[in-house]
């Protein structure tokens, strides 16, 4: 079939009632958790993943995509207009979009924010339509060996653009990979780690591993302190930025449109470096660099448009590899996998309607989005009057429910609160989480890699480095995990200002 | 103590990981490495095992090394962590027996008077809006299985 008739396809595939439905089902609670404090993408998704188990799996992709790509253009709103970020990729916004909601700026702010997420959202889909379909082709000739080393590539990447330190980052990869292997293992049947508690016999559900870490912990780090909460007064008004501002922005946009994209495709970097990058470069291509943090148009119009370009670009290891790139793609992976879809190379050959429904998907979402987000600014703005008091056992509640829908154990409860102390835990004493999770994901796919790759070569671990193209990804893995011993690379490394949050 | 006070967090957590990391290994190592040809069950939870005793050596290492180590900075309201944590543990004791709207009710009121303590009104009322409309929302709507109460309804 030819290019023009897949994307038809995709577009006749969203507009069934169903698929429209849930697709702003899923942008709207994308938004909501954006706007609220305190609930991140990954966790919403991990929450409502359960509830999408009865659909097609298109019908639940596009539902879930809908929440993250939704979750950045919310974010921006309470950034703007009461400094709080509602999640990590917008933490830059606050520093220009704050200060011009002091100024009584906050409409042109909320506008531009929303319109470069739009443009930036959309043509990063048109780069996801290019790119991911000849690069799963090359992918298809790939073997265990090579998957080995393009996931050891992945985590790598992942643990070099982390935050704090990079040998907690590479613990964390570690403790990922040892909890992907309690339960039993696939080629024996042997039960490993299961400390005699016959529910683990099929190892820790990602749901609540993802709620504990990502849902239960931030609640617990929220209520650790006396909770404090701005009230916000005034209305806003001329949401339409003007055309003077409109020149300011459209540059940045373009840059930031890009940068995200390219950014989004690199395991770990997705929205939240990519926003931090693009107000760097905005900053330094400017003509009057002082004006950044005085509340300058360009430092809220770039940010925001690379955090929703870098969306689009993250879905590509995804959908062309099979390998998530971010804690968010590794629960689409899982939601995948629960759907009977098998993710790989070729997933857009023999799912073609699952690969271009949810492209065509986004495309409507992201105007779905523009409109959520505009008029109807006001709604978000109420939401954000609901204090945290009343807000935090609604979290614990829904995290509580989805960790035992999804399986109807009460055993994953349990298993939910104790990683909710252990992510607690592990963010009092700088650890990140995110490195965790993708290892966790990708645990059992690299030790399935890793075996078959050794039964191939008779034991001899040179396999990896013997053909080429993954000796060629191992040894720049190496060179990238031997790089910050160079003082200069560390040096680079730590200015890179990136919030804990994630 | 002086400088080593802020040494404290890595030092205890890196010590925690390593003698994890060494557990994993001994554990792994009695489920079956097998050979470098045919892998066994213990091969990838043992490398795991070892490369986070690995780091952790090295993290506890760099921690001896330098004086500038993170601490805590804020005050930390244990009583508040330890009651969320408890009131989560019993939904989980509870659901089975009491059902789920009547444990979600009391769950909400509950925190809402104990963290950050609001009126009766506003506790019971919250408990009774949000426990209804989650049982609308997973059980009607969504099909979920809740478990329901004694009284065989709810």
């Amino acid at each position: 079939m030819d290019f023009y008739s897949l994307i038809f396809q995709g577009f006749s595939i969203v507009f069934q009632p169903i698929n429209l439905f849930l697709c702003f089902f899923g942008c709207l609670m994308g938004t909501l958790v954006g706007v609220l404090p305190g609930l991140g993408p990954t966790a919403a998704i991990a929450l409502l993943l359960p509830t999408t188990f009865h659909f097609t799996p298109v019908s639940a992709i596009i539902t879930l995509c809908g929440i993250y790509y939704g979750a950045m253009y919310g974010g921006s709103t309470t950034s703007i207009l009461v400094n709080i970020p509602g999640e990590a990729a917008s933490v830059v916004t606050t520093l220009d979009g704050y200060k011009m909601a002091q100024d009584g700026r906050a409409g042109p702010a909320l506008g531009i924010a929303a319109f470069g997420s739009y443009i930036a959202g959309t043509l990063s889909i048109v780069g996801l339509m290019f790119l991911a379909p000849p690069l799963a082709r090359a992918a298809l000739a790939f073997g265990p060996p090579e998957y080995f080393s393009l996931m050891c590539l992945g985590l790598t990447i992942l643990i070099y653009l982390a935050s704090g330190s990079m040998i907690k980052a590479l613990m964390m990869a570690a403790l990922g990979l040892i909890i992907g292997c309690i339960g039993a293992d696939m080629l024996t049947n042997v039960h490993r780690f299961t400390l005699g508690i016959p529910e683990l016999m099929d190892g820790v559900g990602l749901i609540p591993l993802v709620m504990g870490l990502f849902g239960i912990s931030e609640v617990l780090l929220n209520i650790e302190v006396q909770v404090k909460q701005e009230i916000l007064k005034g209305k806003i008004k001329n949401l339409l930025p003007n055309l003077q501002e409109w020149k300011h922005s459209a540059k940045p946009i373009l840059r930031g449109s890009l940068l995200g994209f390219f950014l989004g495709i690199l395991p770990g970097a997705g929205p939240a470096i990519s926003s931090f990058v693009s107000y760097a470069v905005e900053k330094r291509v400017s003509r009057h660099p002082g004006k950044f943090g005085q509340g300058a148009i360009e430092g809220v119009a770039g940010p925001e448009s690379a955090n929703n370009a870098a969306t689009g670009g993250s879905f590509i290891p995804l959908f062309s590899l099979g390998i998530p790139s971010n804690s968010v793609m590794a629960i689409l992976l899982g939601a995948l996998m629960i759907h009977g879809v098998i993710p790989g190379p070729s997933l857009m050959q023999q799912n073609p309607d699952l690969f271009w429904g949810v492209v065509a998907s986004m495309y409507v979402g992201n105007i779905m989005l523009l409109v959520l987000n505009l008029p109807l600014i006001g709604l978000w703005v109420k939401l954000l009057r609901v204090p945290y008091a009343i807000l935090f056992p609604l979290i614990l509640l829904f995290c509580l429910i989805g960790a035992y829908t999804a399986s109807n154990k009460i055993v994953d409860v349990y298993i939910m609160i104790f990683f909710g102390l252990m992510g607690y835990l592990l963010r009092k004493y700088r650890y990140e989480a995110a490195p965790l999770i993708l290892a966790f994901v990708l645990g059992p796919m690299l030790e399935d890699a890793l075996r078959q790759s050794l039964i191939i070569s008779e034991g001899s671990p040179m396999i990896f480095f013997t053909r080429p193209i993954s000796g060629t990804i191992l040894v720049f893995t190496i060179l990238l995990l031997l790089s910050p011993m160079l003082p200069k690379i560390r040096e680079r490394r730590q200015v890179l200002p990136l919030d804990k949050k994630n | 103590m002086g400088k080593h006070e802020g040494k404290k967090p890595d030092y205890s957590s890196g010590m925690f990981f390593f003698l994890l990391g060494l557990a994993v290994c001994y554990f792994s190592w009695k489920i079956g490495l097998g050979s470098p040809a045919k892998p066994g069950p213990g091969f990838m939870p043992f490398l795991a095992g070892l490369l986070l005793a690995a780091l952790s050596f090295v993290l506890l290492i760099q921690v001896l090394l330098s004086w500038t180590a993170p601490t805590w900075e804020t005050k930390i309201l244990w009583k508040n962590i330890l009651a969320v944590l408890a009131a989560m543990v019993a939904y989980g004791l509870l659901l089975d027996k009491i059902g789920f709207v009547l444990i979600t009710f009391a769950f909400v009121v509950i925190l809402m008077k104990v963290i950050e303590p609001q009126s009766w009104l506003r506790a019971v009322l919250g408990g009774a809006i949000s426990s209804l409309a989650s049982y609308l929302l997973f059980e009607t709507l969504l099909k979920s299985q809740l478990p329901r109460s004694f009284l065989g309804f709810f």
